[in-house]
């Protein structure tokens, strides 16, 4: 059984149903649907295209266990998920936005009606977890200044508040 | 295109959970909305649980991020200043052999069937006070606990024969401990069997270590030391390592140094000045047939010196679990090892403390040699050998003077509690090193000691090491607090420049001191025999009561 999704740029993507279960709004959609395609004003076709790839290799893997907090998060990343996410910035960011707002976090967290925040903070979206860890990733070691230009941030400190915040981090070159 | 101010709030959240609090630092002072973020208490306390040494608790409703830092910084700054929260007294009329583990202290005496324990009050998780007492189905002759895991190790007081049992009960009621398959081990000990000198028993995890000390004859008016070290793993009631002494070369201590290694220092008696004494350390989780041995030189000694006694200390830190709930824990990781060691000449003699990071045994240093075809009398796998050279940087030394203070010497975590006598008779000074850095920092701003002075202390540190050794003391003190309650509290930072040490003949080796400390002076007058240490308590025994000092 397969279900028509309609990205915000009009393309037309028919879908395994094993495949699209792995994505929250798409499963809560599909009951109001019926036959009717679904669709996604919030996603790109390319942006969709990577994560039904993901949702491709990842549906047949077990719902990850509930996570109450004491897990210790680790920053490893499959190989697989690697690749996948081996992406430039901007669509890194795509994926982790779409990723978000498809709520693609295991489908059990829906069913046991775990607040909207909890899930994102606690246990996140499988897809969204591995762009923000890849996130992460790319900021350790790096400094301030760093970060900024590889984000493009602008600093808005002033530079009171800069020295300030300075003085405070100094411990952590020490070690 | 979205860049990654297009994130909403939860999403950067989201990322710091990522991060190490290193990295979570500078992503915060990149900017404004990011320093934001990191100024949560979720952020911070994470920051705060790496900063201090400790490790998260389980999850718990009513202690959210926000309460638990409230109550790390609390914890800290009592430690930081010495300001006992509570102290307490505990009736010790009845002990011989004394334990504490996590502000339970225990007592029993030899050859009778009894353990009593003392549950101090504990300022963190606001509990009260308690007593209560088991028997236990055999004499005792040593125990050991570990309140978390509701565990004693008990073994038997037995003259008649060399069979010794070992017992693993409940610490609430006495009876064999339900998660132990096998609750009683036994084992023989013929080789330091009949002059049996007592033991040393440690829990850390799932894993028990009794080292058996005795002495033996082999011939008319020799006398040997001899020990047996034995490794159980008490859930399963597996016999993981065994180690005994070979030839005059013979286990004198030994400290837990993960739940899988054990640090173990063999001496040689009697001692000459060529013998090799050495620290060892073992992994033994994989079972027997994988443990392999790292041995990790000591500095030479001049030609004319010896090494004659030989301590280790690093007390196992709590797993955290459900059974003694508490919101942050003594970090396993980031525990500090003290090595006391007496040396002598024909003209001085000195106490020497090597301080050094548990995790610098657990590492692995560029120019180790691998000797695989060495074959070892208990056939380890694999031996290699660290150069004192090698792990020297990475290790404080102390030397306190001509006391043996390691008597009244312990170690927790990052610190070291130290007991001096202070001018007066029968008052202390109770001596708090704390190793961790950011501990450290704090102590230096209170201090005023600024950033260039201890640069030159690490530049000295590189250039003494041409051939200086421990030396002179400069101080620098200053009175904080006065709580004439309980004690007179101290700040001082202690750095030792290098100088030459009329003593020094005792080295072959260059080495260099520097020792950082608390120090705070009883004001009651109270025999301290012993001190020890858990995580908020510290306990002084007297001849029949036990003060506990909570932090």
């Amino acid at each position: 059984m397969s279900i028509t999704i309609v990205t915000s740029d009009n393309e037309q993507f028919c879908v395994e149903k094993l495949v699209a279960q792995r994505i929250a709004l798409i499963e809560d959609m599909v009951e109001n649907a019926g036959d009717r395609p679904i669709p996604l004003p919030n996603v790109t076709a390319s942006v969709l295209r990577k994560i039904l790839e993901y949702c491709e290799h990842h549906k047949n893997d077990p719902l990850p266990p509930y996570d109450d907090g004491s897990r210790s998060r680790t920053t490893h990343i499959s190989e697989w998920d690697q690749k996948f996410i081996t992406v430039d910035q901007e669509m890194l960011f795509e994926i982790i936005l779409a990723a978000n707002y498809l709520e693609m976090k295991p489908l059990l967290y829906v069913r046991l009606n775990v607040p909207r925040v909890q899930c994102l903070t606690a246990c996140n979206a499988v897809a969204g977890d591995i762009g923000c860890k890849t996130v992460a990733n790319m900021i350790k070691g790096k400094s301030p200044e760093e970060i900024r230009k590889l984000f493009n941030i602008v600093n808005n400190f002033t530079p009171e508040e800069e020295a300030q915040i300075r003085k405070e981090a100094e411990w952590a070159e020490d070690r | 295109m979205p860049t990654i101010d297009d994130l909403p709030t939860e999403l950067i959240l989201a990322i710091f959970a990522f991060m190490d609090p290193k990295t979570m630092i500078s992503a915060s002072s990149a900017c404004r909305q990011w320093y934001k973020l990191y100024s949560l208490p979720e952020q911070q306390y994470k920051v705060a649980q790496h900063r201090y040494s400790v490790a998260d608790g389980p999850p718990n409703d009513e202690w959210p991020a926000s309460r638990r830092l409230e109550a790390l910084r609390a914890h800290q700054a009592r430690w930081r200043t010495l300001s006992w929260a509570k102290s307490h007294t505990f009736n010790n009329d009845t002990g011989d052999q004394w334990e504490c583990f996590s502000g339970v202290y225990g007592r029993a005496n030899r050859f009778q069937n009894c353990i009593m324990f003392n549950k101090a009050p504990s300022v963190v998780v606001n509990s009260d006070e308690s007593m209560w007492s088991i028997n236990v189905p055999i004499p005792i002759r040593d125990f050991c606990m570990d309140s978390y895991q509701d565990l004693v190790v008990v073994m038997n007081a037995e003259n008649q024969r060399s069979r010794r049992d070992v017992h693993f009960l409940s610490m609430s009621d006495g009876r064999p401990h339900p998660r132990a398959k096998y609750p009683l081990v036994s084992e023989d000990i013929s080789s330091v069997w009949p002059y049996d000198s007592g033991c040393t028993i440690e829990i850390y995890g799932e894993h028990v270590i009794i080292l058996f000390r005795g002495y033996t004859y082999p011939t008319t008016g020799a006398q040997r030391f001899s020990s047996v070290l034995i490794i159980w793993n008490w859930i399963t009631g597996e016999k993981m390592m065994r180690l005994s002494s070979s030839g005059n070369n013979f286990v004198d201590s030994f400290c837990f140094l993960s739940p899988d290694h054990v640090l173990v220092g063999r001496r040689t008696y009697p001692s000459t000045p060529s013998a090799q004494s050495s620290l060892e350390v073992y992994c033994f989780g994989k079972g027997l047939q994988h443990i392999n041995m790292r041995r990790f030189q000591l500095p030479k000694l001049a030609a004319d010196a010896s090494l004659n006694y030989l301590e280790l200390l690093c007390q196992a830190v709590p797993t955290p679990n459900h059974h003694a709930w508490r919101p942050f824990y003594t970090s396993p990781s980031n525990r500090i090892c003290m090595i006391s060691v007496y040396y002598s000449n024909e003209v001085s003699y000195r106490w020497v403390n090597y301080i050094v990071f548990a995790s610098t045994f657990l590492k692995t240093f560029p120019n180790e040699e691998t000797n695989l075809g060495i074959v070892d009398p208990e056939e380890f796998r694999y031996i290699s050998t660290v150069p004192w050279k090698d792990w020297s940087l990475q290790t404080r030394i102390t030397s306190w003077n001509s006391e043996r203070s390691v008597y009244k010497a312990v170690t927790y975590g990052t610190r070291i509690v130290r007991l001096l006598p202070a001018a007066n008779p029968g008052r202390y000074r109770i001596q708090i090193c704390d190793f961790n850095p950011y501990a450290r920092s704090q102590i230096k701003d209170a201090l005023g000691v600024n950033k260039r002075e201890t640069g030159i202390i690490k530049q000295k540190k590189l250039d003494g090491f041409g051939m200086d050794l421990i030396g002179r003391v400069d101080e620098m003190q200053r009175d904080v607090k006065q709580n004439e309650d309980v004690a007179t509290v101290n700040y001082r930072y202690i750095a030792s420049a290098p100088a030459r040490f009329p003593l020094d003949s005792i080295f072959a080796e260059p080495i260099f001191s520097a020792l950082p400390y608390l120090e705070t002076t009883t004001v009651e007058d109270f025999e301290v025999r012993y001190v020890m240490m858990d995580f908020e308590n510290i306990y002084l025994l007297d001849h029949d009561e036990v003060q506990v000092l909570s932090l």
